[in-house]
């Protein structure tokens, strides 16, 4: 294949191919291609080819990293890529991977957008000034200081994508940046990379969904079996490589594979639309169970702390229907799911058996093999677990998995188990929270044409449990929820906009939410969605007498048609986030620097150490309780500090005051009784005991209550400690609250499944697998993101706000400093006094202070 | 006036007497081996002609008491008891000491020459002394005391040992507990020119106090003694006392003591040890502490108490433990210090998986603790057994799990090391003794690591699950024994803990060793349903 325009190529690959560690066969060979500047340029190909190697390689990520090998040449520029450094590759190249919110690397907007201009030592100053040119190229809000878990997913995406490019690096390559995007992200994303290759930037998307990638790119290529099949430009209807897409299994752009199949330009489809408006479509509503009695769940009621909710005043299911639930961001979708399986609300006494697969399916997947999953449900249920499990296995098409780990699974196929996983506890009402992210249009076929299966009925004495099954899912794809639903519930801030087949849904869908464009002419035409359901199918499977008709200009457009409508560049948004779990923003005003707050807290660990007497301690364990009374919730943080003291006091001076008794072995393992005897020094020692840990962790507590991880990770670095240490600490310290929650809703899918917890190891285990599997991912994607933006260990970072120690810094440094040093000292001379060691008279003085007070 | 004395081991002060001198400014000297001192004192012009000091009974210090007193003698049973009365006449002239009128001593008294007399009070005596014409008068009021109620009103309020001696509970001490530190530790104090205590085998080796409490209306005298008795009821021949107020047949030392009616004091009793004396091998050596309270002059038993204490013996296994600990310690710092740079160049992914599984870790931890403290509650040091179950078991899963994902040098000490960061900022769990405790985690583990081939490459990852199995379980039980031992050493010594070996034991194999092996097992097919993890 023909390398076009080498001449100031931003990257030129010359048959570059890689080999990973464990594979036989390379993965990547032969492969040639530049990319100017000023160029979008779209990869794309099947499952498995290559495509994202590929953009690793040329991202520079492969190397000294996975131990594979690499052949062939690479430049960025005019440099070979083997010779940039981490901080010059980050100012040539910028990387961006699948996961955007496992690419978060900082805690603010600010302060990830200058991560990797820091990384590669650009003064404070450009720093603090690339900020707000940024935020208005990604079409963010000006506010530096905002929380990036405050932020939609879309708004991540374009986040992170505008943190890649700060270094300055004029390339960017991106690894299925829409995957996570509703069809309105995904146009925003792409319109904002098409402004940044007109802004002289070369882009290369690796994508599979070409609905929204394919408008915006210069060029396409096609990668098949590791290499570069071909490279195409203005892709219209008729092109000739649409017919290798159709072969390689990839999703055309609707509009597009309609046109190409009828045989017009996409202009020629209102034409069509209107008169595929008279041909007959598919039968609406299915059985929603006729032969059974709808379940009648009463009012869904439920407000979130932070506003917003769902108010509906009452809901009617059948058994066997397939409902979609419709809205736009915030319409509360998610809310009526969670009523619905329990998960939210008081818990409902009467109604189906619900069970919730949630968006994020693997936090559901706890066994070590696909089999074990399945079974799990199967039992907790008393059913034969062996007849459920290959029952749904052979539904959910993943009977060649049953001895497989689940998270060695691909993504579709994980979905694809804990939907079976679910199916085997028995539900008759399966909830489904976004099925279609991240799924490719195969994969969303394959998942719920299996849905529609169980939906239609399971016998008297199926594995899988009696009668039909009712399925709702949510969705943001009109497009799904048209072909895959037979009732519609529309949702608009909280209420219930429509309840009704989906052909006539689609006037009542909100204007904020985006449609695909084949419906978005039908509303523009002022259509029915039966027309764009019965053009497709007519192009689908209809002969030349169904579409001579569709093909001929003549075709009717409704008078008045409206225009076309821009449809307006709104996003998915993620649930808003808990105040409590946002990170405050590094602001000096009225705090300490981040270093001083580390000190203290080193100093409380010295005074813990060294005080002995309860009274003291108690005093020192009140002094790091402090702090709290400004947490933000200070009545509940002040509480619980309590209630964790007198936990501690209470039961270390029991075990101690009992069972360290006059004795002086050890030993007495029998539990208290009434009358039995206390041992007052061991009471006195307990007490002692609980308070140091108690002022300890307060000390603690209030420290990274108060302080941001990215505060702190200078602090540490201030206070001497290695970049990079202080990095993994700071990545641990906000990796807490994400781990925190995905325990609780493991614990909560196994209680969904399996009804009573167990409480042993092995259970807890089952616990942590799902985390410590997404951790595992998710380290991989912070580290490509952090080498991507320039990430070295061995060179320093240069801060947009480097820390000062103003007056008050100093005198706090200075009095832990003279207070640790006076209490070890202290310590030290009284240990060497009791230990018989060394006494001076002149220190008797101080040695009764001790003796008294500490 | 010459005075001689050879003063006792370990006695700081001498209290020499100086005679009653009239009026005017005068010089004591004072000859020691030493040199001669010369020591101005004055004698007031207005001082009376004579001091009495009264000992009622005989052997209570003598008290100073002026024309016009009365002083109450309790009498057990109405028992007489002798009494002595000191005359201190400042200048020369006829003297006369009278009972109710009967002459007890009458003489010719010379300046500052003090005189004793001596006699057994029944019951209410009126005293004068007459010296030249100058009389003085007092009066001694003999108080019958019935046995029983002597017996209700006194008691042992506290014991404290070992206490100083002044009878107060030697800070910084465990109570009920001796120490005698190992040989070499006093050698070692010995050549270093260190060392407070006295080890003079006459000195006494330590100190009970005894505090006496007095309900009743009447002064009480009283014998206190003191006998350490060994399992079998005997005295223990090593606490026999030397010389010194002791009782060769009892082992017991006694001292006298004045409890004010309604009140209390505190006799400060000495225990003497005879190293030489002590049965063979270390440990610790249970005794008994028997404290008996006998009205002064008379056998009558009115109170008596008893309280078991440990001789700890300085433990050469002890003292390795220590040394090993803090040599562990020291050198994992250094190992950190030197290696740190060279850990965090291991690839990003793996620095990035040791941050996501400190995280965990500590959030496993932190639970754990939790449940651990309420545990010890019901269980006791025995609850360690329990909560291991959880702790330790998760901990070690979760870190065998991250060797199998990162079988690399520095992984398990670099977890380590981030684990301490992480606790130290979220739990405050920063202490000047970590740079022992982590330096030695990191240095156990990695030793541990690498002698198991477990941070060698991913070689061993594909092994058979028995010797996957058998890895895990020799490197990682070695780390934690490691980690373990340390601990109990350094918290033995840091906070003086008293620990049987059966517990040591029970602990390092359970929790320390067995545990680990169990949490191996479970981490197997942990970490293989999380080798392939699929991005």
């Amino acid at each position: 294949m023909e390398i076009s325009g080498e001449e100031g190529a931003l990257l030129r690959l010359v048959d570059a191919g890689y080999r990973y560690p464990s594979a036989e066969a390379p993965q990547l060979a032969g492969v040639s291609l530049s990319l100017r500047p000023g160029e979008l340029v779209l990869l794309t190909g099947p499952t498995g080819c290559g495509k994202s190697t590929l953009l690793r390689l040329a991202a520079g990520l492969l190397s000294g990293e996975g131990g594979g090998q690499a052949t062939g040449g690479m430049w960025l520029g005019d440099a070979p890529l083997e010779a940039l450094g981490p901080a010059e590759r980050a100012r040539r190249v910028a990387f961006v991977g699948q996961e955007p919110h496992d690419q978060l690397l900082t805690a603010t907007v600010g302060d990830e957008l200058c991560f990797g201009p820091a990384s590669v030592g650009a003064p404070p100053a450009a720093q603090r000034a690339l900020i707000a040119p940024a935020l208005t190229a990604a079409g963010l809000p000006q506010d530096a200081a905002r929380p990036v878990v405050a932020l939609s997913g879309g708004q991540v995406q374009r986040l992170i994508t505008a943190a890649a490019a700060a270094a300055g690096a004029p390339l960017l390559l991106l690894d299925e940046p829409l995957a996570h995007l509703d069809p309105a992200g995904a146009r925003a994303l792409c319109a904002d990379l098409r402004r940044r290759a007109e802004a002289g930037a070369a882009v290369l998307i690796v994508e599979h969904r070409l609905e929204a990638a394919l408008p915006v790119a210069d060029r396409v290529l096609t990668m098949v079996g590791g290499r570069l099949l071909r490279e195409d430009r203005g892709i219209g209807p008729g092109h000739a490589v649409l017919e290798v897409w159709r072969g390689l299994g990839l999703s055309l752009p609707v509009e597009l594979q309609l046109a190409d199949r009828l045989g017009l330009p996409i202009e020629g489809l209102d034409a069509a639309l209107c008169g595929a408006a008279g041909l007959p479509s598919r039968p609406e509503g299915g059985a929603e169970g006729a032969a059974h009695r709808a379940w009648d769940l009463g009012p869904q009621r439920h407000t979130h702390p932070g506003g917003g909710g769902v108010d509906l005043s009452g809901l009617r299911l059948g058994p066997g229907a397939r409902v979609a639930l419709l809205g736009g961001n915030g319409a509360g979708k998610s809310t009526l799911i969670g009523l619905l399986s329990g998960r939210l609300g008081p818990a409902r006494r009467a109604g189906p058996r619900a069970l919730e697969v949630p968006q994020d399916p693997d936090l559901s997947l706890f066994c070590p093999t696909v089999a074990e999953e399945l079974a799990y449900g199967a039992r907790a249920r008393g059913a034969p677990p062996d007849p459920a499990v290959l029952a749904a296995a052979e539904a959910l098409s993943v009977t060649a998995l049953l001895e497989a780990a689940p998270h060695a699974l691909s993504r579709g196929q994980r979905l694809r188990v804990a939907v079976a996983a679910a199916l085997c506890a028995g539900p008759a009402l399966l909830l489904l929270d976004e099925p279609t992210s991240g799924q490719d249009e195969a994969q969303v076929e394959a998942l719920m044409a299996a849905l529609a299966r169980a939906a239609a009925g399971r016998p008297p004495g199926d594995p899988l449990g009696d009668g039909p099954l009712a399925v709702v899912f949510a969705t943001h794809d009109i497009g799904v929820a048209l072909r895959h639903a037979d009732r519609w519930l529309v949702l608009d801030r909280g209420r219930l906009v429509y309840d009704g087949p989906p052909a006539d849904g689609l006037a009542a869908l909100p204007a904020a939410l985006p449609l695909p464009p084949l419906l978005a002419r039908c509303r523009r035409l002022g259509l029915p969605a039966r027309a764009a359901l019965a053009l497709l199918e007519a192009a689908r499977e209809g002969g030349a007498a169904q579409l001579d008709p569709l093909r001929s200009p003549e075709g009717r457009l409704p008078a008045g048609a409206l225009a076309a409508e821009t449809p307006p560049v709104g996003s998915r948004g993620a649930s808003p986030a808990r105040d409590d779990e946002t990170d405050p923003p590094l602001s000096r005003a009225g705090g300490l620097d981040p270093r001083a707050r580390v000190v203290l807290v080193l100093t409380a660990g010295v005074a813990a150490l060294c005080l002995e007497r309860p009274a003291a301690l108690a005093a020192l364990t009140l002094a790091c309780a402090a702090p709290l009374a400004s947490a933000p919730r200070p009545l509940r943080a002040l509480g619980q500090a309590a209630l964790l003291v007198a936990f501690l006091v209470w039961s270390t001076m029991l075990s101690q005051g009992l069972f360290y008794g006059d004795e002086p072995r050890s030993a007495l393992f029998v539990l208290p009784v009434v009358e039995a005897p206390v041992w007052r020094e061991g009471l006195r020692w307990g007490a002692a005991q609980a308070l140091r840990f108690a002022a300890m962790t307060l000390a603690g507590l209030s420290l990274s209550l108060h302080t941001p991880a990215a505060a702190l990770q200078r602090g540490l670095v201030g206070l001497g400690c290695p970049p990079a240490l202080a990095l993994l600490v700071a990545t641990a310290l906000r990796a807490l609250p994400t781990l925190r929650d995905e325990l609780v809703a493991v614990r909560a899918a196994q209680r969904s499944r399996g009804g009573r917890l167990a409480r042993h190891p092995r259970a807890a285990l089952q616990t942590l697998l799902p985390v410590v599997a997404r951790s595992a991912r998710r380290a991989w994607t912070l580290a490509e993101s952090l080498r991507a933006r320039g990430f070295d260990p061995d060179q320093p970072r240069v801060e947009r706000e480097p820390l000062r120690l103003d007056a008050r810094d100093a005198l706090v440094l200075a009095a832990c400093a003279l207070v640790a040093g006076g209490l070890l000292a202290a310590r030290g001379l009284y240990l060497l006094y009791t230990a018989e060691i060394w006494a001076h008279p002149a220190t008797l003085p101080l040695l009764d202070l001790v003796r008294r007070w500490l | 006036m010459h005075a001689r004395l050879r003063p006792a081991p370990g006695v700081r002060a001498l209290l020499l007497p100086v005679p009653d001198q009239p009026a005017g400014a005068w010089t004591a000297g004072l000859t020691t081996t030493e040199g001669v001192y010369a020591l101005p004192f004055e004698v007031p012009a207005d001082s009376p002609a004579l001091t009495l000091s009264l000992s009622a009974p005989v052997g209570q210090p003598p008290a100073t008491v002026y024309p016009g007193d009365e002083i109450a003698v309790s009498l057990l049973d109405g028992a007489p008891a002798p009494v002595a009365l000191t005359v201190s006449p400042r200048r020369a002239g006829p003297l006369v000491v009278s009972r109710d009128g009967a002459p007890l001593w009458s003489g010719e008294a010379a300046a500052g020459a003090p005189v004793l007399v001596q006699w057994t009070l029944q019951d209410d005596d009126q005293v004068e002394v007459t010296l030249g014409g100058l009389s003085t008068a007092l009066r001694l009021r003999a108080q019958p005391l019935p046995r029983a109620q002597a017996q209700a009103a006194v008691a042992v309020r506290a014991l404290h040992l070992p206490a100083d001696p002044r009878g107060a509970p030697r800070p910084g001490r465990s109570p009920d507990r001796l120490h005698l530190p190992a040989p070499w530790w006093r050698a070692a104090l010995g050549a270093l020119g260190l060392g407070t205590a006295a080890r003079d085998p006459w000195a006494p080796f330590a100190y009970a106090g005894v505090e006496v409490h007095n309900s009743g209306p009447h002064d009480l005298q009283l014998s206190v003694s003191l006998r350490v008795e060994d399992g079998g009821g005997q005295p223990a021949p090593a606490f026999r006392p030397r010389l010194r107020g002791g009782e060769a047949e009892t082992g017991a030392v006694r001292a006298l003591l004045r409890v004010p009616a309604g009140g209390a004091a505190v006799a400060a009793l000495p225990i003497y040890l005879d190293e030489g004396a002590l049965p063979e091998g270390e440990g610790a050596l249970l005794q008994q502490a028997v404290v008996e309270l006998r009205a002064l002059g008379g056998p009558a038993l009115l109170h008596s108490a008893r309280r078991p204490f440990a001789l700890a013996r300085g433990s050469t296994w002890a003292s390795a433990g220590l040394a090993l600990a803090l040599g562990a310690g020291a050198a994992g710092a250094l190992l950190i210090a030197l290696r740190l740079r060279a850990w965090l160049r291991l690839p990003t992914g793996t620095l990035m998986t040791i941050a996501l599984f400190s995280s965990l870790s500590l959030i496993v931890s932190a639970g754990a603790r939790l449940f651990a403290t309420g545990l010890a509650s019901l269980l006791g040091p025995l609850s360690v057994l329990v909560s291991g179950l959880v702790d330790d078991v998760l901990r070690v899963t979760l870190l065998a799990t991250l060797l199998m994902l990162c079988p690399r040098r520095g992984v398990a000490a670099l977890h380590a090391l981030v684990g301490w960061l992480l606790g130290g900022v979220v739990l405050g769990d920063f202490s000047p003794t970590d740079v022992i405790l982590v330096g030695g985690r990191a240095l156990w583990l990695e030793l541990g690591a690498a002698l198991s081939g477990l941070s060698a490459g991913p070689a061993w990852t594909q092994g058979g699950r028995l010797s996957r199995w058998l890895r895990l379980s020799l490197g990682l039980g070695l780390a934690q024994l490691g980690a373990s031992a340390a601990g109990v050493a350094l918290h033995t010594t840091l906070y003086r803990l008293f620990m049987a070996d059966w517990y040591v034991i029970l602990v390092l194999a359970g929790p320390g060793f067995l545990y680990v092996a169990l949490a191996a097992a479970l981490s197997l097919p942990f970490a293989e349903a999380l080798r392939r993890v699929q991005r």
